[in-house]
């Protein structure tokens, strides 16, 4: 049964994870084009002649007119990039840790370390975390807060990405917790063991 | 006995953070669960309001709406681009051939590939396998010394850490608030004088122990003439073309790093697809493995947002301070002080801990005492590099090992290290003694032009809502300030 629900986070966070996988290629995308229609920029004025107008001010104009959505929109994909993704990085051990003592222990101790910690560090965490960020989403909801510069994006997505990746978070840590329990009381095996990150 | 708690409860909080990050949960998490844990205990004291911990809120959104930390995702696609689309190869392969009938030919051609890596790839991992795997076979096959084989490749790797674009630059920059920019042209002539110092010990080598490191018999060097020449060519011409696209745009002023790291994701595909790698596996294996790294990162950044939001609160940073300007010596005191701290502390927490979690409460006292916060940033980072040569944690050495041959034993790798660890703390050593190898370049005026990109940064760390406007900039120009669109 726990076997199971701990089946069904893993999916869940697998699926955003898939979200933030491909913000990082869109926000690269993105953010190329912005900075390369930036170099470009000084081309089209001196194509538009002094009085602007024709083909080429008027993609000026399109680009003056939107640069501002799409740098915002390198950070709303950023946000996105980081918060749907915490719960699959969880998921698969890649969180850095201090190996001082967690590298030269047990498994066993390994996974008393990875129950405790889930339990008083990492869900009080996130029910923290939710309980300070929600209300702050809903006050961007209700007032539709939009961004200060011309052109920018409305506020809300971005601030709902915060919530959600810590409920994501917790979901996970939660499923963590059910895997350290399930191998400390019977012979569940946890598939990711330790390894040191790539840097 | 409230009174003694709520006087000592910055360094409880300090010993609260050691003792639980080395239990060895997750870094990120550790941190903000100690921040939280004596947030909730100060505001029962009453040392803080209930409300502190609202702000919260605008720590991670500030953290989260940088755009400055963009460039942490985009230099590591570049890299992981990079790293398998042949590049290392065909370089090493040529250098290694150009250099091969001098004494010590490979290691120059390790160094100088070392470099150029580090300048387009940025990840350590990335540049040592790539040259254990090529340059190790062939160093030993020609009777070099394995302990000195694996030393210059390790170091050599490591180099990427101080030649810009690196990452470790840009968070560094990040939390000692200065232009990453302005970090990059500090790093570069600092890290030049790394590649010479490293040349230096390989030519004493040559000269003191030939026997170490020979020169490649006449029938090993089997291209010649044009053949020698469009191998170095298909390397080099790439590769510069790189380097000249990113840190050249940097240093220009014309796109912030952020942008710079984009465009060289672009750059990066382009080489891959001339060199007929670009396949959407390896774009595919390079999003998945960014989008951890990132999310780690900046978890990690979460974290220490929320730790040191606390600490602040509870006048952690008042007693650091203190602490660390009441040090004997005023400067250099301090110096000495914070860089052999660095250097020990080094041995257990990665460069992305020490930057968030050290550097911060570090900044306060260099400001303090009146030290350039770049060069200090530069001195950090040369310093960090040996992290990754500290036998037996290095991560450098971790890899190679990973990739050596069974016939090299790890204590040769661990005893090969001890020479390039020397040469490092001579160079942190130079760069104290002459900062203007950091700042030479820097009082150039086009730094003034650098330094209006990232004008709008400390408008974000405050957590204020908006995002840096980029939107038209006068003819070139970065706008000075987040002006809306003219």
């Amino acid at each position: 049964m726990l076997i199971a629900i701990t089946r069904v986070i893993d999916r869940v966070s697998r699926l955003a994870s898939y979200v933030a996988i491909f913000l990082v290629l869109a926000a690269s995308m993105v953010s190329a084009f912005n900075a390369l229609f930036r170099y470009s920029v000084s081309g089209l004025i001196y194509l538009a002649g002094p009085e602007g107008g024709g083909v080429f001010g008027a993609i000026f104009d399109i680009y003056r007119q939107n640069s501002n959505t799409l740098s915002e929109a390198q950070w709303y994909m950023f946000t996105g990039m980081v918060m749907l993704g915490g719960a699959w990085t969880l998921k698969v051990n890649e969180h850095v840790r201090v190996d001082l003592l967690y590298g030269s222990v047990s498994e066993k101790t390994r996974t008393w370390i990875d129950f405790l910690g889930g339990i008083f560090f990492l869900m009080p965490m996130c029910i923290i975390m939710l309980y300070f960020t929600w209300p702050w989403f809903l006050v961007a909801w209700n007032s539709s807060e939009g961004s200060l510069n011309a052109g920018g994006l409305i506020r809300w997505p971005v601030k709902l990405m915060i919530p959600v990746g810590f409920a994501l978070l917790g979901l996970q840590a939660f499923a963590e917790i059910s895997k350290c329990y399930l191998a400390l009381t019977g012979n569940y095996v946890r598939e990711f063991a330790y390894e040191k990150p790539l840097q | 006995m409230t009174a003694f708690i709520i006087h000592y409860m910055a360094p409880m909080m300090f010993a609260g953070l050691i003792i639980f990050m080395i239990i060895g949960y997750p870094a990120a998490f550790s941190l903000a669960a100690v921040g939280l844990f004596f947030g909730f205990f100060a505001i029962e004291l009453g040392v803080i309001q209930p409300e502190f911990l609202g702000n919260l809120t605008y720590q991670l959104y500030s953290v989260l709406s940088n755009e400055l930390l963009l460039a942490i995702p985009f230099f590591t696609f570049m890299g992981v681009i990079l790293e398998r689309c042949g590049l290392a190869e065909d370089l090493l392969e040529g250098f290694g051939q150009l250099f091969g009938n001098v004494r010590g030919g490979l290691s120059y051609a390790v160094i100088i590939v070392g470099a150029i890596l580090g300048a387009i790839t940025g990840t350590v991992a990335a540049s040592v396998i790539a040259m254990g795997l090529i340059s190790l076979p062939m160093m030993m096959k020609y009777g070099y010394n394995i302990r000195h084989a694996t030393g210059v490749i390790a170091a050599s790797g490591t180099i990427t850490q101080l030649i810009p674009p690196s990452l470790v630059l840009i968070v560094l920059a990040d939390a000692l608030g200065q232009s990453p920019g302005d970090m990059y042209i500090g790093a570069t002539g600092a890290s030049i004088v790394q590649v010479l110092l490293f040349a230096g010990w390989v030519f004493i080598l040559s000269i003191f122990r030939p026997e170490y490191v020979p020169a490649l018999p006449p029938e090993a060097r089997t291209l010649r003439g044009w053949d020698l020449f469009w191998k170095c060519v298909r390397g080099m011409v790439p590769s510069l073309a790189l380097i000249a696209i990113v840190l050249g745009t940097i240093f220009m002023g014309l796109a912030t790093p952020t942008e710079a790291g984009a465009m060289g994701v672009v750059g990066a595909m382009i080489i891959a697809a001339i060199a007929r790698r670009l396949t959407w596996d390896l774009v595919y294996q390079g999003m998945e493995s960014t989008m951890k790294l990132t999310a780690m990162v900046v978890f990690i950044l979460m974290g220490a947002r929320v730790f040191s939001l606390v600490f602040q609160g509870v006048g952690g940073s008042h007693w650091i301070e203190e602490m660390l300007t009441g040090l004997p010596g005023g400067q250099v005191g301090f110096l000495i002080f914070t860089m052999v701290f660095v250097f020990i502390i080094a041995f257990f927490l990665d460069f992305f801990e020490i930057a968030f979690i050290i550097v911060p409460l570090l900044a306060p006292a260099a400001v303090a005492l009146d030290i350039n916060l770049i060069w200090f940033g530069v001195l950090l980072c040369a310093n960090m590099q040996t992290s990754f040569m500290h036998p037996p944690f290095g991560f450098a050495l971790f890899y190679l090992r990973g990739i050596a041959p069974k016939e090299v034993k790890s204590s040769d790798i661990y005893w090969g290290a001890i020479p390039w660890i020397v040469l490092q703390l001579i160079l942190v050593g130079l760069l104290v003694a002459f900062p203007e190898m950091v700042t030479f370049f820097l009082d150039k005026p086009v730094v003034q032009d650098l330094n209006n990109i990232q004008i709008e940064l400390p408008a974000l760390s405050g957590g204020l809502d908006g995002a840096p406007d980029l939107g038209l900039p006068a003819l070139g120009l970065p706008p000075a300030s987040p002006a809306p669109t003219p």
